[in-house]
């Protein structure tokens, strides 16, 4: 790693802490640094956190919201939805990225706003789900999505949390599942960083 | 697909199939990305994976010969029905896409076969055992079966398996065997790989094929082995018991889907390779080997009554009976372990799956292979 980013072994003992700190990295028994795989376990634990703290955070951040910017997040799903409800990859990206980033960040609480991105995962898996599996179909993401838009537009910040927390259990659910198929597809595609080898 | 069914359904049907063998993760991956690249596909324990992928589509019940059995038989409940609830919990396509037990017109996959595996072992080889000694899982990790013992090599049958064993050996109950714990998957594996730096394991099989010459090379005295490689065996002369352990057995069940890209005359023949599976006739054949189809009445009209005393009724062979080419593989008078379909199927404790923890199985299981 210290050759690849031509980085001090300072540097990159640090990045490894924190890593390890966000639970991304692991010390095998013959210790060396793991990375992965991802496991429903991670998830789950990662899904009690963040079904608690983001429909905080939407409330919170609610009143700051700009409403033009709403709605056309808001037809950006309907599109999306009268479209099939398959997205493709980056036009699922950048939906999830209208609520579950752009919708939380005018955020007073920074320490929330700071936890956020790291419980994020069951994005990550719904992004490489809709990379390797041919008939994805996101129909109900979209509705949950646009349900929580609707709350927002309306005002009502509370509905919106309410709707944001069945959306986020929803998706967990879907998020397990989906893992489950990932899990049979071996390592990542491509060619991986040369300071990463396989183990399995 | 055994080529007497290979052969009969392309006569009946008119129509050449070509019949594609995938079994490995290569097959599965396949299936999940390329739906058009099959029509059909019989599916052991993905399921729920296949579904999730979408990449099959669901089955109207309406154009199924069996639709109102299975509709009945998922609404019983009872008897067959119930020991089987892991083929009918989740066989319904329900209003939100997702599969669950409420009886709907759409089901994702076809029922067809099932059965319950467990291990053999050779008497005649076997370690002095206790008296009145059960038959147990816990004998594969047994150290008096030590240097004799037989594992399949895939992780996901293996792992239950295993499961199983190491409770035994470990006396430990584990939470759920059919869904275990990243905890769970490294007391076994950890187990496991302690036994086999301790030359515990003879070896290992990937194909049936392998298993049989495991056995008969000798030195494999125990070992799980599915029911068509024990008819081989027993035709060949071995002695063989099937054993029925205290744990319960490991179930499985094989469903047929229909590809999501199916569409026009490719659907309209899909549909006609379900019905005629449902007729019965491949049931009838395949029990010869010792599998059970979904409706067992449909295949008692294809089946010898000595037969289908002896596969479903669990009655002792009143002659000699044949398997699936017609070689003799049940020696008169011989009883099936287990006894009829009703008590073997009920000895189904847990069944082949792919758990949650699926990619953390196959780390740590190829790391107690290659160990």
């Amino acid at each position: 790693m210290c050759k690849h980013f031509g980085v001090s072994r300072t540097v990159t003992r640090e990045v490894l802490t924190r890593l390890h700190e966000r639970g991304l990295i692991a010390k095998s028994r013959a210790s060396h640094w793991i990375a992965g795989p991802l496991s429903a376990q991670m998830l789950d634990e990662l899904h009690d956190l963040r079904r608690l703290m983001e429909p905080l955070a939407l409330r919170r951040a609610a009143k700051q919201r700009e409403h033009r910017r709403l709605l056309d997040m808001r037809d950006r799903v309907q599109a999306a939805l009268d479209a099939g409800g398959q997205p493709a990859p980056d036009e699922l990206d950048a939906i999830e990225t209208d609520l579950h980033e752009t919708c939380v960040a005018p955020q007073p609480n920074q320490r929330l706003a700071a936890a956020l991105p790291a419980l994020r995962l069951s994005i990550v898996i719904n992004r490489q789900f809709t990379r390797h599996v041919a008939r994805h179909q996101e129909g109900a993401l979209l509705t949950e999505h646009r349900l929580v838009l609707d709350h927002l537009i309306a005002g009502d910040a509370d509905g919106a949390a309410a709707a944001l927390r069945f959306h986020l259990d929803a998706d967990h659910a879907r998020a397990r599942e989906r893992l489950k198929v990932l899990s049979v597809f071996g390592g990542p595609d491509g060619e991986t960083a040369p300071y990463l080898t396989r183990v399995v | 697909m055994v080529p007497q069914v290979r052969d009969r359904v392309q006569k009946d049907l008119g129509f050449e199939i070509e019949f594609v063998v995938l079994d490995s993760t290569q097959g599965l991956q396949r299936v999940v990305t390329r739906p058009e690249s099959f029509d059909i596909y019989h599916q052991w324990h993905t399921s729920d994976l296949i579904w999730t992928a979408r990449c099959i589509q669901g089955i109207d019940l309406n154009r199924l010969d069996a639709g109102a059995r299975i509709r009945a038989a998922a609404l019983a409940g009872t008897g067959a029905g119930r020991s089987m609830h892991t083929i009918f919990d989740r066989l319904f396509v329900q209003g939100d896409g997702r599969l669950g037990a409420a009886p709907t017109d759409t089901i994702a996959v076809m029922p067809a076969l099932h059965g319950v595996d467990g291990f053999v072992w050779r008497p005649e080889r076997a370690p002095a055992l206790r008296r009145g000694e059960a038959e147990s899982w816990g004998w594969l990790l047994d150290p008096r079966w030590a240097g004799h013992v037989g594992l399949i090599a895939d992780p996901v049958l293996g792992m239950i398996e295993a499961a199983m064993a190491t409770e035994v050996q470990l006396g430990e109950p584990f939470g759920d065997i059919g869904n275990l714990t990243i905890e769970e998957v490294d007391t076994i594996t950890d187990f496991l790989i302690h036994k086999k730096k301790i030359g515990h394991f003879k070896g290992f099989w990937n194909s049936q094929a392998e298993a049989i010459r495991l056995m008969q090379r000798g030195s494999v005295t125990i070992q799980s082995l599915f029911s068509p490689a024990v008819s081989q065996l027993r035709a060949q002369g071995m002695e063989l018991t099937v054993a029925s352990p205290a744990e319960g057995c490991r179930g499985w069940h094989s469903d047929i889907c229909i590809s999501a890209a199916a569409e026009g005359d490719a659907l309209d023949a899909a549909y006609d390779y379900l019905n005629w599976w449902s007729n019965g006739w491949a049931g009838a054949c395949l029990s010869r080997q010792g599998y059970y189809f979904i409706f067992p009445e449909l295949v008692r009209g294809h089946l010898a009554p000595e037969e289908w005393d002896y596969w479903y009724d669990g009655q002792p062979a009143a002659r000699a009976l044949p398997g699936l080419s017609g070689e003799i593989t049940i020696h008169e008078g011989h009883r099936r372990e287990g006894g009829s379909y009703r008590e073997r199927m009920s000895s189904a404790r847990v069944w082949n799956t792919f758990m949650d923890e699926h990619t953390h199985i196959t780390r740590r299981w190829g790391e107690f292979l290659s160990a």
